[in-house]
C-alpha cells in the first residue's frame, strides 16, 4: 500500500429490523464497520456503537440487527449486500430451547422449584449437549458460535464449553487438532484463523474471548479418513475430560456443550460405517441430548432413525449467506491458522482508519513473536502414529493382520533422509505420568497438546534441526508427535 | 507453628474411630474454669494410632467430629485442625469434609466452622490453604449470604485476617481468590473502611445501612451490658428509626453522604463495647462466647490461631475492649451527632414529623437486602420468564414462533460496556457486576499498558487435569492456583473390603427410589449411617451421574484393562474427581486399538527409554509455564 492512496471509501447501509449485511474479503485486504446507530451484532456477538471493526484474512461475516441499525463500512469487500431472508429467527428459537434447558438444569442441581406449571418432561431437564451435524458449507461452526455467544450474553454467567472435533478447522489451535474451551464472553468475528475466537496469550486482551483456555489434542491430519481408529479414540477421551470438568461443578454443568463436527460426518462420499461410528463416539462420549442437522433432509430422517429414540433430534435451516467454498480457499485458511498461532495477526486498516480494533482488540497486542531455536536430534523424542500412507484396516484381506498397528506409536529418525521432518508442525505432548506405575501403552495417544512447534531447518550433519517455537519456554527433553500437517513461512 | 506439643494431645488417642463428644459444656459455662484448664499440661507425646491409613475411616471420623463443632469450641477446632495436620494425605477428605459440613449446618453453626476452615488453613498452611483456595469463594460467599448480620462482622474480620494469613504475610489463599471473595461480599464496606468518602463517588442506600447495621450492633450491645444505661436506649431507638428512614423511598444521595459521614464520626468515637461480664484482663473469654453474644466484637481466636498461647493478650489496638466506664463519655458526642443528622434530615424534609420520629421503634431492624438476595430475585424472575416463552425443540416449531430473544438480550439488559460490548441489567445487582466487569477491563488495560514495548507470545495449553479444574475456579485462565500440581500417586491400591466400605450419600427425597446399579442390574442397599444421619448406599460410587457398585466398578475396570495401574488409576479418578493424567476409565470403555502385539511392548519399552534417556521426565509445572518473561 502506498502512502499517497487516498482514504478508502466509506458508505452507510441502513439496515431493516431483522435482516443483515453480508460481505466477503479478498485476500490481502482489510475492512472496517462501524456501527452508527442502532444495535447490531455479528454472529450472536454485539457491536459497540462508534467503535471500529477491522475483519481481515478474506474474511466473510454478516452483520445482523433485530431492530434495525446504521453501519458505516470503508473498504473494499468483494462482494457486499443486504439480506431480508435468514434464519436467525429459528437460531434464536433454538437458543430460546437450550436456554429453558440450562435453566432447568440449574434448578435441578440446585434443588430450587421450577415454576408451577412447569412441565418436568426428565428430556429437559438437562443441560444442553448439542451436536451440530450438516455437509460442507451449511455454516455449522458459526452455528455453533452464534448459539453459544447468545448464552454468553443472557447475563446468567453461562461459561458453555464449545468442543471442535474436526480436524480441517483448527478453532483455538491449528489445523489437525481436536480441542474444547469454555466459552466466558462473546466470540468475536475477525478472521477466519479464530474462527472461534482465540487462546491465551501472553497479552493483556480485552475479550474474555481472546484468552480462552483450550484443551488440545492432536490427531495430526486434516483428513477424518486418515485414521478413523485415532480419531475414535480422541473424540473419545475429549469427551470424558469435558464430563469431568462437568462433575466438578454443577453451574458450570448446567451451561452446557455445544460440539462442532467435520463435514465428513454428513457426506455420504465417507464410508457409512467410519462416519455412524464417529457420529456415535461423540453422541456417547459426549452424552449429546440434542441433535442440530443443518440443513441436511437425509441425514435428518438418519439421524432420527438412529438416536431419536433418546435424543432429540432437530433439522435446522441454513443460512443463504453461506459461502461456497474452494479446497483452495480452505488450504489459505489452514496456512493463516498456523501463521496466525505463531505470529498473531498483524492487520494493516485500510487506508484512513485509524484506532480500528481487530474484535474488540487494539492492533499491537494480537502481534505475536515466536521464537527460533536449534536444537539437537537427541532433544526431542518424535513419534508417529501408525506409518505413513495406510491403508485402513477393513481395507485388508479377511484375517490379514499388518505389521503396524494404526494406532502404534513408531519413533521418527531426524538424521533418516525419509523422516519428512522438515516443514513438518509437532505437537509437543504434555508430559507423561510421572509416576511410572500410572503409565500404560499408548499413553502418548491420550496425551494432551502443550503446543506446536514447526521444523524449519534440519542439519543432518550436525545432528540438529531449528525449530519454530510459540514461545522461549525449553522444549527439551519433551515428546513430539509428528503428523501430516506441513507449514511453509510466508 | 502450633503442633501436637502446643496445644496438647487432643483427647482423640484412646477412643478409636467411635469417638465421643468432648466434654465441651464445662468450657461454654464458665471462662474462669475453662482459663484454670489452659494452657494444658505438655501432653505426653503419642502419635496418633486410632487409623490406619483408611481414607473412609478417616472421613467418617472427620465429619463425626466436625458435627461436634456446633459452637464456637476452641477444643474441637484444635483437634480437627491437628487432625488435619497429621493427616494431611487425605487433605482432600478434610477439605470436602469441612465444605460440605458447612453448606448443610443450619446458619448459626457456620462461623464455627469457618473458624476451623481458618484454623486449618493459617496453622497447616500446607496444603490446606491452596485446596481450600478452590473452593472457599463459592463457600464464603454463599454462607455470607445466608447468616445474620452479627455473624457477617465476625466473616468480615476473618477475612481481613486472610489478608496475610499465609506464613509469607501474603494472601492466605492467594490474591485472586482474596479479591473474589472481598469483591463479591462486601465491595462496599470496605472500600468505605479503607477510604474516606470520596465526593464524586456515588454512596448506595446499601452502604449506608450496613454501616448502620454495625452501630446498631454496637449499641444494642452497651445496652444490655447496662440496662439502666437510658442514653444508650435512646440512641439506639434513634439509629433504628435512622435505619427505616433510609429504606423509605425519597433519600437523596447527598442526605446518604451526610449521614455516612456522621454516622462513621460516631463509630470512631465511641470503641467496641466490652464483653458482658467478662472481667477486662480475660482475653481468652473470646473463645468461648456463645456466637450470639458479642457482635462487632473481632473474634480474638482468629489473631491468636497458630501462635503461643501468651500472645493471646496481645490483641490488636482495635479490637481492645475498653473499660465499661468509657461508654458514658462516648455518649455525649453520639447523642449529639444523632441529633445533628435528624436535623439535616427534617431540614431536608425526609423526616415526617418529629413526634413521630420520637414514636419508639421496634427493635427487630429489618435486615437489609444483601446483593446474593437480590440476585437470586433477579436468576428468579429471569427463570419464570425465560420458561414462560413457549419454545418446542422441532424441526417445524422453531420455523413458526416469533423469537423472543431480543427481549432478553437487549432489552432487559439495558446498560452495555463500552470496550467489549457486555450488556447487564439495570438493577442493583445489574449494576454492581457491571462495575467488577469495568473494574476487570481497568485492570488488563493498565496491565497493558505496562507492558508496552514487549512482544506478545502464545503461551503453550494446559494439561488436561488442570483443564479439567479451571471450570471450578471461577478465574478462567487468569491467574490459575494450579491447585492440582501436586500428584498424590501414592494412593493405595483400595482392597475389596475398602471398595464395600465406599458409601454415596443419598439425595434428599431419593430414600425411596429404587436404584440399580447399571453393571450388574441389582439394586443398591440403602443404609442408615447412624454417624453422619444419612440414608446411604453402600458400596458404591458415583461415576458421571450413575451409581454403580465400588466393586462391580473396579471389577469392570480390571476386566477390560488388565493392567493394575488402569485400575488404581480409576480407583484413583473416582475419589479425587480427576486423574492424574489423561486417561479417565468408565464402563463402557474407550476403544481400544487392537491387542498389543510383541512389537508394540518393545515401542513402548523404548517410550519409556527415551525418556529415561534424556533424563527425567519434564515436570507438568515446566511444560506449563510460559517462560517468557525477561
Amino acid at each position: 500500500m502506498a502512502d499517497s492512496v487516498p482514504p478508502a471509501p466509506s458508505k452507510e447501509w441502513v439496515l431493516d429490523a431483522e435482516t443483515e449485511y453480508r460481505f466477503e474479503l479478498d485476500p490481502d485486504t482489510s475492512f472496517a464497520i462501524k456501527l452508527v446507530r442502532g444495535r447490531a451484532e455479528i454472529f450472536g456477538a454485539e457491536l459497540v456503537q462508534g467503535k471500529k471493526y477491522l475483519f481481515a484474512l478474506e474474511c466473510k461475516a454478516a452483520v445482523y440487527t433485530w431492530q434495525g441499525c446504521t453501519i458505516e463500512v470503508t473498504g473494499q469487500p468483494s462482494t457486499e449486500y443486504v439480506s431480508e431472508e435468514t434464519p436467525m429467527a429459528p437460531y434464536a428459537n433454538v437458543h430460546t430451547a437450550l436456554e429453558q434447558m440450562r435453566v432447568r438444569a440449574l434448578s435441578k442441581a440446585r434443588g430450587s422449584p421450577l415454576p408451577p406449571g412447569e412441565n418436568a418432561d426428565s428430556k429437559f431437564l438437562e443441560a444442553p449437549r448439542v451436536l451440530i451435524l450438516g455437509p460442507e458449507n451449511s455454516g455449522k461452526t458459526t452455528i455453533c458460535k452464534i448459539l453459544a455467544n447468545y448464552a454468553v450474553r443472557t447475563g446468567q454467567g453461562w461459561t458453555p464449553v464449545l468442543a471442535n472435533v474436526d480436524p480441517t478447522e483448527g478453532a483455538w489451535a491449528i489445523p489437525g487438532t481436536l480441542s474444547a474451551a469454555a466459552i466466558p464472553g462473546p466470540i468475536q468475528t475477525y478472521s477466519p484463523a479464530n474462527p472461534l475466537g482465540s487462546a491465551a496469550t501472553t497479552a493483556p486482551l480485552a475479550l474474555a474471548s481472546h484468552s480462552l483456555v483450550p484443551l488440545v489434542s492432536w490427531y495430526g491430519h486434516t483428513d477424518t479418513k486418515r485414521n478413523p481408529l485415532l480419531l475414535d479414540r480422541l473424540v473419545r477421551n475429549l469427551g470424558e475430560n469435558v464430563n469431568d470438568r462437568f462433575d466438578l461443578s454443577p453451574e458450570v454443568k448446567a451451561s452446557g456443550l455445544i460440539v462442532d463436527t467435520p463435514s465428513s460426518f454428513a457426506s455420504s462420499s465417507s464410508p457409512t460405517d467410519h462416519r455412524q461410528k464417529l457420529i456415535k463416539a461423540c453422541v456417547n462420549s459426549f452424552r449429546i441430548n440434542v441433535i442440530l442437522v443443518v440443513g441436511h433432509e437425509k441425514l435428518n430422517v438418519e439421524m432420527q432413525r438412529a438416536y431419536g429414540s433418546y435424543v432429540t433430534v432437530v433439522k435446522i435451516p441454513k443460512s443463504g449467506g453461506v459461502v461456497e467454498i474452494d479446497s483452495s480457499y480452505r488450504e489459505r485458511v489452514q496456512r493463516y491458522q498456523l501463521h496466525t498461532y505463531m505470529y498473531g495477526h498483524a492487520v494493516q486498516p485500510p487506508a484512513g482508519v485509524t484506532g480500528g480494533t481487530l474484535g474488540g482488540e487494539t492492533l499491537s497486542d494480537l502481534v505475536l513473536s515466536p521464537s527460533s531455536t536449534v536444537i539437537k536430534f537427541g532433544d526431542l523424542s518424535i513419534y508417529q502414529i501408525g506409518t505413513e500412507n495406510m491403508a485402513p484396516s477393513s481395507a485388508l484381506p479377511i484375517n490379514a493382520h499388518r505389521q503396524v498397528s494404526e494406532m502404534q506409536p513408531v519413533p521418527v529418525n531426524p538424521a533418516s533422509p525419509g523422516s519428512g521432518l522438515l516443514g513438518s508442525v509437532l505437537a509437543l505432548l504434555s508430559p507423561f505420568n510421572p509416576d511410572e506405575n500410572e503409565r500404560y501403552d499408548e499413553e502418548i495417544l491420550d496425551l494432551s497438546v502443550a503446543g506446536f512447534i514447526y521444523v524449519t531447518h534440519i542439519d543432518v550433519k550436525q545432528r540438529k534441526m531449528t525449530i519454530l517455537s510459540p514461545n522461549q519456554g525449553s522444549v527439551v527433553g519433551k515428546t513430539a508427535l509428528i503428523g501430516s500437517v506441513e507449514y511453509q513461512d510466508q | 507453628m502450633y503442633a501436637a506439643n502446643m496445644y496438647g494431645q487432643p483427647p482423640f488417642g484412646g477412643h478409636g474411630p467411635a469417638f465421643h463428644p468432648p466434654p465441651v459444656n464445662n468450657y461454654y459455662a464458665s471462662s474462669s474454669q475453662y482459663q484454670q484448664y489452659m494452657p494444658p499440661p505438655p501432653p505426653v507425646h503419642q502419635p496418633p494410632t486410632l487409623f490406619h491409613v483408611d481414607p473412609n475411616e478417616f472421613r467418617k471420623h472427620y465429619v463425626a467430629n466436625l458435627a461436634e463443632l456446633t459452637f464456637n469450641s476452641r477444643t474441637i477446632i484444635q483437634e480437627l485442625s491437628l487432625l488435619a495436620q497429621n493427616y494431611s494425605r487425605y487433605a482432600d477428605i478434610v477439605v470436602s469434609s469441612v465444605e460440605s459440613h458447612i453448606r448443610r449446618v443450619p446458619p448459626p453453626f457456620k462461623l464455627p466452622a469457618f473458624y476451623l476452615l481458618d484454623a486449618i488453613s493459617k496453622n497447616v498452611y500446607d496444603p490446606y490453604a491452596r485446596r481450600f483456595a478452590s473452593v472457599v469463594t463459592q463457600l464464603f460467599l454463599d454462607t455470607y449470604s445466608q447468616v445474620d448480620a452479627q455473624t457477617r462482622t465476625k466473616m468480615d474480620e476473618m477475612l481481613l485476617t486472610w489478608r496475610t494469613g499465609s506464613p509469607a504475610r501474603t494472601e492466605l489463599f492467594g490474591s485472586v481468590t482474596q479479591l473474589a471473595i472481598e469483591r463479591g461480599v462486601h465491595a462496599q464496606t470496605i472500600r468505605t473502611r479503607q477510604t474516606p468518602i470520596d465526593h464524586g463517588q456515588q454512596i448506595s442506600k446499601r452502604q449506608v445501612l450496613d454501616e448502620l447495621q454495625v452501630a446498631i450492633n454496637q449499641k444494642d450491645l452497651e445496652v444490655r451490658s447496662n440496662l439502666y444505661d437510658e442514653d444508650a436506649k435512646r440512641k439506639l431507638g434513634v439509629l433504628h428509626q435512622l435505619q427505616t428512614l433510609i429504606q423509605g423511598p425519597g433519600v437523596s444521595p447527598e442526605d446518604l453522604r451526610q449521614i455516612l459521614g456522621q454516622l462513621r464520626d460516631l463509630v470512631k468515637g465511641s470503641a467496641p463495647p466490652p464483653p458482658p461480664r467478662a472481667p477486662s484482663t480475660n482475653v481468652h473469654g473470646a473463645w468461648q462466647q456463645p456466637v450470639q453474644y458479642p457482635p462487632a466484637q473481632p473474634p480474638h481466636y482468629l489473631r491468636q490461631t497458630g501462635y503461643p498461647s501468651s500472645s493471646f493478650t496481645t490483641p490488636q489496638p482495635h479490637s481492645q475492649p475498653i473499660a465499661s466506664t468509657s461508654t458514658s463519655e462516648a455518649a455525649v458526642p453520639d447523642a449529639e451527632n444523632i441529633a445533628r443528622i435528624l436535623d439535616s434530615l427534617k431540614n431536608a424534609g425526609v423526616l415526617p414529623a418529629p413526634d413521630q420520629a420520637q414514636a419508639p421503634e421496634p427493635l427487630s431492624a429489618p435486615k437489609p437486602v444483601s446483593d446474593v438476595d437480590t440476585s437470586k430475585i433477579t436468576a428468579r424472575e429471569y427463570k419464570s420468564d425465560l420458561l414462560g416463552q413457549v419454545s418446542r425443540l422441532t424441526s417445524a416449531d422453531i420455523l413458526r414462533t416469533k423469537p423472543s430473544l431480543a427481549n432478553f438480550v437487549y432489552n432487559r439488559l439495558p446498560s452495555q460496556c463500552k470496550q467489549c460490548g457486555l450488556r447487564f441489567a439495570d438493577t442493583a445487582y445489574g449494576k454492581k457486576k457491571m462495575e467488577q466487569h469495568l473494574d476487570m477491563h481497568f485492570k488488563q488495560n493498565r496491565q497493558g499498558s505496562q507492558n508496552i514495548g514487549r512482544g506478545h507470545c502464545r503461551t503453550w495449553f494446559v494439561g488436561v487435569e488442570d483443564w479439567i479444574r479451571t471450570g471450578s475456579n471461577e478465574d478462567k485462565g487468569k491467574a490459575r492456583a494450579n491447585p492440582s500440581l501436586v500428584t498424590s500417586a501414592n494412593a493405595p491400591v483400595k482392597s475389596e473390603k475398602e471398595l464395600r466400605s465406599q458409601f454415596v450419600v443419598v439425595p434428599a427425597g431419593d430414600e425411596a427410589k429404587n436404584v440399580s446399579c447399571p453393571i450388574c442390574k441389582e439394586s443398591m442397599k440403602t443404609e442408615f449411617l447412624e454417624d453422619d444421619e444419612e440414608w446411604v448406599w453402600r458400596n458404591a460410587v458415583v461415576k458421571d451421574d450413575k451409581i454403580y457398585h465400588a466393586t462391580c466398578h473396579a471389577e469392570a475396570l480390571s476386566s477390560t484393562s488388565g493392567i493394575a495401574a488402569r485400575l488404581r488409576n480409576d480407583i484413583l479418578a473416582s475419589s479425587r474427581g480427576a486423574t492424574p493424567d489423561a486417561f479417565t476409565l468408565t464402563p463402557p470403555r474407550k476403544s481400544e486399538s487392537p491387542s498389543p502385539d510383541p512389537a508394540q511392548q518393545g515401542i513402548k519399552r523404548k517410550v519409556e527409554s527415551t525418556d529415561d534417556g534424556t533424563g527425567t521426565p519434564p515436570t507438568k509445572k515446566q511444560a506449563l509455564s510460559p517462560l517468557v518473561d525477561s
